[in-house]
C-alpha cells in the first residue's frame, strides 16, 4: 500500500528555508577548503596531522547519538499518550541537550589546546578553515541547544501532542541539520587526505 | 529493534570506519571514494529518516539530498583532479 506523501517537510516551513540557506553557506565554505587545499596540498596534509582524530570521532558519535535521541523524543510525542509521551520526550531531549554540551566541552577543549601551541586563525589556509568552520559550526550547535532547551521546557508542562508538536518538529529539524553539517565537516577536516 | 535504531547503529558504524582509515593514516583515490561514498550514505540517511524528509513529496524531499550528492561530488573533484 502507498503511504501518502506529506507536501511540507516537518515543522515550521520558515526553519526549512534558513536550513537550506545554512546548508549553501557550509557548503561554500567546504568548497572554499578543498579548492584552497588544491592550491598547497603539502602544508593542507601536514597541518591536518596536527588535529586529534579522536576527538573528532568523538563529537560524531556524540552529534550523531544526541540527533537520535531528538529522533525518539519525537516519536513519543507521535506514538505515545500524552502524559508518557511528554515524560519520555522531555527525558530525551535533556540527554540530547546533554550530548550536545559535552560536544562543546571537547570542542572548546581543542581550541583551547590549538591556541595553547600558538595556532590560530592566521597560522595558516588550513587552520584558517579550521577555525572558521568549526567555530561557525559550534555556534550553531550552542544555538541549537538554546532550541532544544525551549524544547524540553515544553514538553514537562505536556505542550506536544500527537495531533499539535509542529513547534517539536521545527526544533528537530535544525538540530538534525547541525548533525549532518558536522557529519560532512568531520571526514573533511579531520580524515581525508 | 525499530527502524531508528537500526539506522543509527549504521551511522555509529560509518563512522567508526571513517575514523579507523583516518587513524590507519591510509590514503589513496579508491580510499578517498570509499570515504565519500560512506559520507553520502550518512547524510542520505540523517536527511531521509532523522529529518523525515522520506515521508515528504517532491521538491522538499531532494533539496537537502541534491546539496549532498553536489557538495560530495564536488570535493571528490577537487581531489581527483
Amino acid at each position: 500500500m502507498n503511504k501518502i506523501k506529506l507536501k511540507y517537510p516537518p515543522g515550521d516551513f520558515a526553519i526549512w528555508m534558513i536550513i537550506y540557506i545554512e546548508l549553501l553557506t557550509f557548503g561554500l565554505f567546504f568548497l572554499g577548503y578543498i579548492y584552497s587545499r588544491r592550491a598547497d596540498v603539502e602544508l593542507f596534509n601536514a597541518s591536518q596531522l596536527l588535529l586529534d582524530q579522536r576527538s573528532g570521532f568523538i563529537n560524531t558519535v556524540l552529534l550523531i547519538t544526541s540527533s537520535f535521541f531528538v529522533v525518539k523524543a519525537v516519536e513519543a510525542i507521535k506514538t505515545m499518550e500524552l502524559k508518557k509521551a511528554s515524560k519520555y520526550a522531555s527525558n530525551w531531549l535533556l540527554s540530547a541537550i546533554g550530548f550536545g554540551g559535552i560536544f562543546l566541552v571537547i570542542k572548546m577543549g581543542e581550541f583551547i589546546s590549538k591556541y595553547q601551541d600558538g595556532i590560530n586563525l592566521s597560522t595558516n589556509k588550513f587552520f584558517m578553515f579550521y577555525f572558521l568552520l568549526t567555530m561557525f559550526h559550534f555556534l550553531h550547535v550552542l544555538l541549537g541547544m538554546i532550541i532544544l532547551f525551549n524544547l524540553y521546557l515544553k514538553t514537562k508542562i505536556q505542550g506536544y501532542t500527537k495531533e499539535d508538536h509542529r513547534g517539536l518538529e521545527t526544533g528537530a529539524s535544525y538540530w538534525h541539520m547541525v548533525d549532518l553539517l558536522w557529519i560532512v565537516l568531520f571526514p573533511l577536516i579531520y580524515i581525508i587526505r | 529493534m525499530n527502524k531508528y535504531t537500526k539506522i543509527y547503529i549504521t551511522l555509529i558504524s560509518f563512522t567508526t570506519f571513517t575514523f579507523l582509515i583516518g587513524w590507519m593514516k591510509l590514503t589513496s583515490l579508491i580510499v578517498i571514494a570509499i570515504l565519500l561514498f560512506t559520507t553520502f550514505l550518512k547524510g542520505y540517511l540523517v536527511i531521509e529518516y532523522f529529518m523525515g524528509l522520506k515521508e515528504v513529496e517532491g521538491k522538499y524531499r531532494y533539496i537537502p539530498t541534491i546539496w549532498l550528492v553536489s557538495i560530495i561530488s564536488l570535493i571528490a573533484l577537487g581531489y581527483y583532479l
